[in-house]
């Protein structure tokens, strides 16, 4: 038995695999860069995986919806797996994707952005619009966000398919609809490297195992998307700097 | 021996009244630099107190020099211009004045340096990584009493030098994702504001971002793109209320802040899973919710839009900037990128102040008091970079979202004022916008055709999308469950969103 267990299938998830999984007999080792316009904001302890942004862009070719609306009908809690166009290895009885975190260029500095929002109080038929507190709330959110010049990933996967999904991907992490993450372009280029350096990303482990030096256990997700309670196990992650 | 305090002045020393020279100073040097502008300041500051009779501004010095030091400050400028922005600040003169006589020199332990000798010796990439780092140090330092220790103190080491720094490569063949661009040309000054407070001037936002062309960090202005989506959502907004014939106030409160603000999730609302259908029905009725996203009924939907930052173009962004902006210049490769980059302006040129008086009126018998505001601006003339674009574009969306973009960009390019500050004549631009969208037509007609139903829409009182039976309630909980908050109250109606599977 494999993990994470499947526990739904749309039609278009089958659509999906005919489309844009990885063809054993294309699979080569790659170095994927993104050239950053922004700052992109993750978490840099989960680091920032393209399987996440790649099975986003896949459900949206698919299904011509954005993902809350493709997976109507998909009972709430159920795994869904969306293929995308990276080779697949079991790992401590775990299916993940060979693709590495995402590499900071050497350059790299963390900057807080600030995500502000207003309510428009002459706008509302409101006698009073609290504006401190409560659901007219105005924010002023800081978000950390690295800016790198370049990102890097290394990985084993379909170079055309990746191509084409990559042409369609605009921005990565959080804030992306609002300057965070854009990417003004990517290369993917035959890197022999990628053949061991996939592996810098969280591993899922077997308990009875020692975890290789460089690397600390958490529970983190381990397959797309990452969000998902069932894709979480103890995996041996990277140690960032 | 007694420690000496600012009323006793600076340590006796015979040497202090010698007028040192640059050959004095020796070979410029990071220890230099630190030294030079250390005591520099502290000068400073004795003459901001000597000329300045505000009593608030001088107990509240140490702070706003501390802010001061970095917010008259930008990358690549000269001692001399930065030192010049601080007098000007506090209305005190570098070069002498009947209050004091004298230039403003740096009192060192060796022999006093006028400023302009010593601005010779500061080296402008010292000075930078000062202002950014050690403004409350500097300050602390320059409005205390000397000292025993101040040259311990003065003795901080810097990292060393990286001879050959980083760079990018550039992207050969790269893939680009489709975006539409467009360049803005400021008729007026335009202002967009920092994070952080400086005095009563308002800065410009920044961001640090590394030039490969460089070889360096810069702090560069930028307008966000999600301020960008903020303005465009309020025109698309404003233009739906006016074609539908409702007047924002006549809305219910949930929809006038969902489409001009994005919306909030009610606390407490109770999470049914997502509404696929009244989703659908949503994006289908009102193309701009599909564009701009936001919360609608408690669901959380995504828009299509991608708002890029807007960046000036200037020396520091020419890097990323070149491709949309002289494609054949980029495709030549990177030298010629850095020879067109070197007609352009350094960023720390873009720069001037607006100041801004709003009088008291005390002929009128008010209370009001005068107040002085200064407002830094990215001058007139200047030009920027925006692009944008739809995630997934061409594959995923209805035309009347991509209409509706199109709608929504000649909103914004014929508002003609970008930023904050219009309503005094800040931020105008002109744009020739952003190619070729497609036809804005069908999202007018559409809107056009379905404007009674979306006005009942917007004032609560239809529901969108198919109706199902409520969900049923949750069961009771006991004694120690917690009162859930206060849920909103829709008005003027009860707002029904409708319920479909």
């Amino acid at each position: 038995m494999t993990l994470p267990l499947v526990t739904a299938s749309p039609a278009w998830a089958d659509a999906a695999r005919t489309s844009w999984a990885a063809r054993p007999d294309r699979v080569e080792p790659l170095r994927v860069t993104a050239w950053m316009r922004s700052p992109v904001a993750f978490d840099r302890d989960d680091g920032l995986r393209l399987e996440g942004a790649l099975s986003w862009v896949v459900v949206a070719l698919v299904t011509g919806e954005p993902p809350p609306e493709a997976f109507a009908g998909v009972e709430r809690g159920a795994y869904v797996d969306i293929a995308v166009p990276v080779a697949d290895v079991e790992i401590a009885g775990w299916r993940i994707a060979q693709c590495s975190d995402a590499v900071l260029a050497p350059v790299a500095a963390e900057v807080v952005r600030r995500r502000r929002k207003k309510p428009h109080p002459e706008a509302m038929a409101l006698a009073k619009v609290q504006t401190t507190g409560g659901p007219w709330k105005a924010l002023d959110i800081p978000v950390a966000a690295w800016a790198s010049p370049v990102l890097t990933w290394y990985l084993r996967g379909d170079r055309e398919r990746l191509e084409a999904l990559l042409r369609e991907t605009h921005a990565l992490g959080r804030g992306r609809s609002g300057g965070l993450g854009n990417v003004d372009a990517w290369s993917v280029e035959r890197d022999e490297s990628a053949e061991t350096r996939w592996r810098e990303r969280p591993l899922p482990v077997d308990a009875s195992r020692v975890v290789a030096a460089g690397r600390t256990v958490r529970v983190i997700g381990v397959r797309h998307p990452f969000w998902h309670p069932r894709v979480r196990t103890l995996a041996a992650c990277p140690v960032i700097a | 021996m007694t420690t000496p305090t600012l009323e006793t002045g600076p340590l006796a020393s015979p040497e202090r009244t010698r007028a040192l020279t640059i050959a004095d100073l020796g070979a410029p040097s990071w220890q230099t630099s630190v030294r030079l502008v250390a005591y520099l300041l502290r000068s400073f500051a004795s003459r901001v107190r000597a000329s300045t009779s505000d009593e608030y501004r001088v107990s509240n010095l140490p702070e706003e020099l501390a802010t001061a030091i970095r917010g008259e400050h930008r990358d690549g400028m000269w001692p001399e211009s930065w030192l010049d922005r601080l007098a000007e600040r506090w209305g005190v003169s570098l070069a002498g004045s009947d209050e004091s006589p004298y230039p403003l020199a740096a009192w060192l332990p060796e022999g006093r340096v006028s400023w302009i000798v010593a601005c010779r010796v500061i080296r402008r990439a010292d000075l930078a990584a000062l202002a950014s780092e050690w403004g409350s140090f500097l300050a602390t330092f320059a409005t205390v009493a000397p000292s025993e220790d101040d040259a311990a103190i003065l003795a901080i080491d810097l990292p060393p030098e990286i001879g050959d720094p980083w760079r990018a490569p550039f992207p050969a063949n790269a893939i680009r994702p489709a975006t539409w661009d467009a360049v803005w040309t400021s008729t007026s000054p335009m202002h967009h504001g920092a994070d952080d407070k400086d005095g009563n001037v308002s800065r410009f936002r920044t961001e640090r971002r590394y030039s490969s062309l460089l070889g360096r960090a810069v702090d560069v202005p930028l307008y966000s793109g999600n301020a960008w989506r903020g303005q465009v959502r309020d025109l698309v907004a404003l233009d739906l209320f006016a074609r539908v014939g409702l007047a924002p106030n006549e809305a219910a409160p949930v929809w006038a802040n969902a489409l001009f603000s994005g919306g909030s999730i009610e606390a407490g609302s109770a999470s049914n899973g997502s509404n696929a259908a009244m989703r659908r029905a949503l994006r289908d009725l009102v193309p701009a919710v599909d564009l701009m996203g936001g919360v609608y009924g408690n669901e959380p939907m995504d828009g299509v839009l991608r708002a890029f930052d807007a960046l000036p173009v200037c020396r520091e962004t020419a890097d990323v900037l070149a491709h949309r902006l002289v494609p054949d210049v980029a495709a030549q490769g990177i030298d010629a990128i850095r020879a067109w980059s070197e007609r352009l302006p350094w960023c720390e040129d873009l720069y001037e102040t607006r100041q801004l008086t709003r009088h008291a009126h005390r002929d009128l018998e008010s209370e009001g008091v005068q107040m002085i505001v200064r407002t830094q601006v990215i001058r007139a003339g200047v030009q920027w970079s925006h692009s944008i674009a739809l995630a997934t574009k061409d594959r995923l969306l209805s035309p009347l979202t991509v209409s509706a973009l199109s709608h929504a960009v000649d909103l914004f390019v014929r508002s003609g004022a970008v930023g904050a500050g219009n309503a005094r004549g800040l931020g105008g631009f002109a744009c020739e916008g952003y190619g070729d969208i497609g036809d804005a037509q069908p999202y007018r007609d559409h809107i056009a055709a379905h404007a009674e139903e979306i006005r009942d829409v917007l004032r609560g009182v239809r529901a969108v999308g198919p109706q199902k039976a409520p969900a049923e309630p949750k069961p009771e909980k006991g004694a120690k469950g917690k009162k859930g908050p206060k849920p909103i109250t829709a008005t003027p109606a009860d707002i029904d969103f409708g319920s479909g599977t």
